[in-house]
């Protein structure tokens, strides 16, 4: 690697390059392009990284991230709050929301079981899943990832949530198996919402 | 099927290559180490996205490069207009592209173009572990449908996850309650493959004996079975048996923190006559064995898909006698497109002329 005349660009670089799907090259393009660019703009960009560290933390109901103790959905009184829907990242919310159809409230575990991987269920939000499932809750969709480690997750908490008498549900197959939510198109996401299938 | 044009770059001696390749007949002539294999195993990668010599990609790429490119265009097993790119970089990995279009999943590659690639390290599916013979096996069943491949990819990841549980709950000596979870995956991708492979082994044993008949004149019977690590009777009771043997073997399993059954253990079993090929048979059986069983999967690749897959075969004329070389010669035609490669001409006897000939030297390829 070429040395840098300022060890301030080569911190930042190294920095960059640690982000996914950035690789060396990449994060270089990014620290000259922020060197050019105006003061203002990177120290927006600056606040915005240490904002996220400051003042993003888990809703303590549902993991996904927030500002507040409890977030805007878990909050918001025109959802309905019989039903929760399961996944595995707070992404998930985000391209189960873009659909438009789901109007129940979610649940982030942070991961799916996966020994190999050292996640075992004590190192997913399965206990805080379990103590917010009372009486006014109906159904539960677990729409973990359609692959191996999101199917078994799928099958350990049904036979979690079964014995409380509530409908446990997975969406309909469809979803690319072996695959992520992240790469199935609105259309079939919502298609497997509204096919879900009993557990 | 056949592959039209051949292109590299930075592909192990091969700077930079464009190849114009006949539709039926190539040879490609010269002395070893200038390349002949490596095109080989090109063309094989551009169909399976893996090295028929086992090699780890970022040994494929050139000395002191970082990355290497396979680009072929032809008629694909469909027969349709098809141009399939490989790109492999050490840092971001391999990638796929059909018609320009990026692929998700290596497997959405498997049967574009089909190949089999037969050299003389066939003798390991006589000679060698049962892991070799898995591997001849679940290759040639992989490129006749990538949904089995796909379930294999799975049941290994089972596996490695269940071998995890077994061991986490040995530190822990807890009852293994999500065991049970990984069990289900284990048995039903596990079945699957089970039932696949036993079909998929009864016709290359009915299309081996007849090629064994066809390139020699030996009137033994060659038989290839297909072993489970657990018995069953009917294939519809695979399932059943599988649930059975798993509990049989759960102290063992438990002890070891290792899944001692299934199909990661499986077999095939040769033999010649009834006497077991790998134990007791000559090294002149293994040889036509081993060629008979490799030139099954081609024609079972051909009956599966309708069209015959390409077929490498890399020196293996020069350990062949003249009798066996002629029989072969004689029964290309059956396949489609052929890239030979020998040392000499004379390896292959008098039939170099039905042939697209090239010479190879120094990672540079010319037409004769
Ligand atoms: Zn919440």
């Amino acid at each position: 690697m070429a040395q840098h005349s300022s060890q301030a660009i080569a911190t930042l670089i190294d920095e960059l390059a640690r982000l996914p799907g950035v690789g060396k090259k990449t994060a270089q393009r990014f620290a000259f392009h922020l060197l050019r660019a105006p003061g203002e703009r990177v120290l927006a960009l600056s606040e915005a990284v240490r904002a996220i560290k400051e003042k993003v933390w888990h809703c303590s109901t549902c993991w996904n991230f927030t500002e507040s103790e409890i977030c805007e959905f878990c909050t918001d009184p025109r959802r309905d709050h019989s039903l929760i829907c399961v996944v595995e990242q707070p992404n998930d919310v985000l391209i189960i929301e873009k659909t438009g159809h789901f109007r129940g409230l979610y649940h982030i575990l942070h991961g799916s079981l996966s020994p190999m991987d050292g996640i075992h269920a004590e190192d997913l939000k399965i206990q805080e899943l379990v103590s917010r499932l009372n009486e006014s809750v109906r159904e539960v969709v677990i729409a973990t990832n359609p692959n191996i480690e999101g199917n078994v997750t799928a099958q350990y908490l049904a036979r979690l949530i079964k014995p409380l008498n509530i409908l446990v549900t997975r969406p309909a197959q469809g979803l690319p198996m072996g695959g992520d939510l992240e790469y199935a198109d609105d259309v079939t996401i919502s298609r497997a919402f509204e096919g879900r299938t009993e557990l | 099927m056949h592959l039209s044009t051949l292109l590299l770059a930075n592909f192990r001696n091969y700077n930079s290559l464009k190849l114009e390749c006949d539709e039926h007949a190539n040879l490609f002539l010269g002395s070893n180490g200038q390349g002949k294999t490596n095109l080989l195993e090109a063309i094989y990668y551009l169909c399976v996205a893996r090295s028929c010599r086992e090699a780890l990609d970022r040994d494929l790429v050139i000395i002191d490069g970082d990355a290497f490119l396979i680009r072929g265009s032809g008629i694909s097993s469909t027969g349709h207009d098809v141009d399939l790119e490989i790109r492999y970089a050490r840092r971001t990995g391999k990638k796929v592209l059909i018609n320009g279009q990026p692929q998700r999943n290596l497997s959405d590659l498997f049967g574009s173009m089909t190949a089999v690639v037969m050299s003389p390290d066939d003798r390991q599916i006589v000679q060698g572990g049962p892991g070799c013979r898995r591997r001849f096996l679940d290759i040639a069943i992989a490129q006749s449908s990538p949904a089995y491949l796909n379930a294999l990819q799975d049941y290994k990841r089972v596996v490695k996850q269940r071998n995890e549980t077994l061991r986490a709950h040995q530190m822990r000596s807890e009852s293994p309650a999500d065991l049970e979870l990984w069990d289900m995956q284990l048995v039903e991708l596990g079945s699957r493959i089970v039932q696949k492979r036993q079909s998929v082994v009864l016709e290359l044993e009915r299309e081996a004996q007849s090629l064994h008949g066809a390139i020699s004149d030996d009137k033994e019977e060659l038989c290839v079975t297909y072993k489970s690590s657990f018995e069953f009777g009917k294939v519809d009771d695979v399932k059943a048996a599988f649930i059975e043997a798993l509990a049989r073997s759960e102290r063992e399993e438990r002890s070891r923190g290792l899944t001692v059954v299934g199909p990661h253990r499986d077999d095939l079993i040769l033999t010649m006559n009834g006497v077991n090929l790998s134990a007791y048979g000559s090294q002149g059986q293994h040889k036509t064995a081993a060629t008979a069983i490799k030139l099954s999967e081609a024609l079972f690749l051909l009956h599966k898909t309708h069209s015959p897959p390409l077929l490498l075969l890399d020196d293996i004329f020069a350990e062949l006698d003249a009798l066996r070389t002629t029989r072969l010669i004689e029964l290309l035609p059956v396949f489609g497109q052929v890239f030979i490669t020998a040392a000499k001409e004379s390896d292959i006897g008098a039939h170099g002329d039905r042939f697209r000939r090239f010479n190879v030297h120094a990672g540079q390829v010319t037409r004769m």
